[in-house]
C-alpha cells in the first residue's frame, strides 16, 4: 500500500472516530479512578394507564403498560429490566441509559406512578461506556454497531501506524526496542495470567 | 515543532500499541458478550482455621493452595460454627473456596482462558500486590494519556496539510455529530 493511502486510511479513520474514542477514553478513566457518580435527581409522576390485573396477570400485558406509562411520564424508549409483585402492586422497572423509571401498577386502578431517575452526567458517561451488544435493539444497536467499527479501527491503527513508522523513519532501532519491550511485556504478562493457577 | 510532534506521536504509540490492540479484541468480546468458561471442582486440606480476621484467613488459604488472586472483600463470609467462604479472582481465572473449621476446602474454579485473560484486562486497575499487576495499572494511565495526546496531535498533523483539510474537517465534524445523535438516543 502506497505511503500516501496509508496515512490517509490512518488520519481519516481516527479523524471519523475521535469523538467516540475521546469519549470512551474518559468514561474508561473515569470508571477505574472511581470518579463521576453523583446523586440521581428523582421526580415523580401520575399518569393514566391501562386496568392491569392482580399477580395472576400476564407479565407481557404489564410490561406493555408499564412502557406505556412511562412513555407518557417522558421516558421514550426504555427497555424492560424487571417486573415484581409485591405490596398488592406491581413494581416494573425500565430503563436508558442515564433515566430509569419505576413504574408502580396497582390493579384495577386507572392511573399509574412513574418514579422517574436522571442520573448526573458522569454517572450517565459511565453507564453509556457499558453499553453493549447483548440484546440490543435500535439506537442502542447502532451504539453497538459504532463500539465494533472502533474496536477494529483500533486494530487498524495498530497496524497503520507500524507501517507509517517503517515508511518514514530510516533508523528505527529505537521504535523496534520500544515495540519489542512493550510486546514482551504484554504477551508475557496474558501468559502469565493464563498459565498456573 | 512538527517534526517534534510527529516523533513524538510515533514513539509513544509504539509503546503502547500491544494495549491498544488488547483493547480492541477485549471491546469486541465485551461487546458480544463473548465467553467460554470450564468449571473444575477439587478438595484439598489445610491447617485448621484459627482466630485472626477473616482476610488475613482468606489470604491464607489462598498462599497454601498456591492460586494467585485477589480476595473480593464483599464475598467473605464467616458461618456460625466457624467456616469460611469468598471468591477471588484475577483476569481470566475466578475461585470460589470454602474453608471448614478443621481446614477441608472446597475450591469452584473457573477458568476462561486466555480470551478470558484478554477481556478482564480491559481497564484492571487492581495490582492485587503483583509486580507485573502494578505495571499493568501504570501502562493503562499511560496508554490512556496517549490516546488522548494522538487524537490531539494526530488532528493538529492533520489538518494544516492544504490537500484533503476539508475531506479531514468533514470525517471529524461528521463523528461528532453522528457520536452526539447516537448518545442522545439513548441517553
Amino acid at each position: 500500500m502506497k505511503h500516501e493511502t496509508l496515512r490517509s486510511l490512518h488520519g481519516l479513520l481516527a479523524l471519523a472516530l475521535a469523538a467516540l474514542l475521546g469519549l470512551y477514553v474518559l468514561s474508561g478513566w473515569m470508571i477505574i479512578h472511581r470518579v463521576g457518580g453523583g446523586t440521581p435527581a428523582e421526580t415523580s409522576v401520575v399518569v393514566r394507564a391501562g386496568a392491569i390485573g392482580d399477580q395472576s396477570e400476564d407479565p407481557g400485558r404489564v410490561r406493555e403498560a408499564a412502557l406505556a406509562a412511562a412513555r407518557d411520564a417522558g421516558l421514550g424508549g426504555a427497555r424492560f429490566e424487571s417486573a415484581k409483585f409485591a405490596g398488592g402492586a406491581w413494581h416494573v422497572k425500565l430503563g436508558r441509559v442515564a433515566r430509569s423509571a419505576e413504574v408502580t401498577l396497582t390493579p384495577g386502578a386507572a392511573e399509574a406512578r412513574v418514579a422517574l431517575r436522571d442520573a448526573a452526567l458522569g454517572e450517565g458517561l459511565k453507564r453509556l461506556h457499558r453499553v453493549n451488544a447483548k440484546g440490543a435493539s435500535g439506537a442502542r444497536l447502532a451504539w453497538a454497531v459504532g463500539v465494533d467499527a472502533l474496536a477494529i479501527a483500533l486494530l487498524v491503527f495498530a497496524l497503520t501506524g507500524v507501517l507509517l513508522f517503517r515508511a518514514l523513519k530510516r533508523d528505527r532501532r529505537l521504535g523496534w526496542a520500544l515495540l519489542g519491550a512493550s510486546t514482551l511485556y504484554t504477551l508475557g504478562g496474558i501468559a502469565w495470567q493464563a498459565l498456573g493457577r | 515543532m512538527r517534526r517534534w510532534l510527529l516523533d513524538l506521536h510515533l514513539y509513544l504509540g509504539l509503546i503502547c500499541l500491544p494495549y491498544v490492540v488488547l483493547f480492541g479484541v477485549s471491546s469486541l468480546l465485551l461487546n458480544h458478550g463473548l465467553q467460554r468458561e470450564t468449571t473444575s471442582e477439587w478438595s484439598a486440606q489445610l491447617a485448621p482455621l484459627g482466630d485472626s480476621e477473616p482476610s488475613a484467613q482468606a489470604a491464607a488459604a489462598l498462599r497454601a493452595l498456591d492460586l494467585r488472586g485477589g480476595v473480593l472483600a464483599h464475598t467473605l463470609k464467616r458461618g456460625d460454627s466457624g467456616e469460611l467462604a469468598f471468591r477471588a479472582i484475577r483476569p481470566g481465572r475466578s475461585y470460589q473456596v470454602a474453608v471448614a473449621a478443621n481446614g477441608a476446602v472446597r475450591v469452584v474454579e473457573r477458568d476462561s482462558g486466555v480470551l478470558g485473560v484478554v477481556r478482564d484486562l480491559h481497564g484492571a486497575s487492581d495490582t492485587q500486590g503483583a509486580v507485573w499487576n502494578l505495571g499493568w495499572a501504570l501502562y493503562t494511565e499511560l496508554a490512556t494519556a496517549v490516546l488522548l495526546f494522538s487524537i490531539v496531535s494526530g488532528a493538529l498533523l492533520v489538518l494544516p496539510r492544504p490537500s484533503g483539510r476539508a475531506l479531514a474537517l468533514g470525517s471529524g465534524v461528521l463523528g461528532i455529530v453522528v457520536v452526539g445523535a447516537l448518545a442522545a438516543g439513548i441517553w
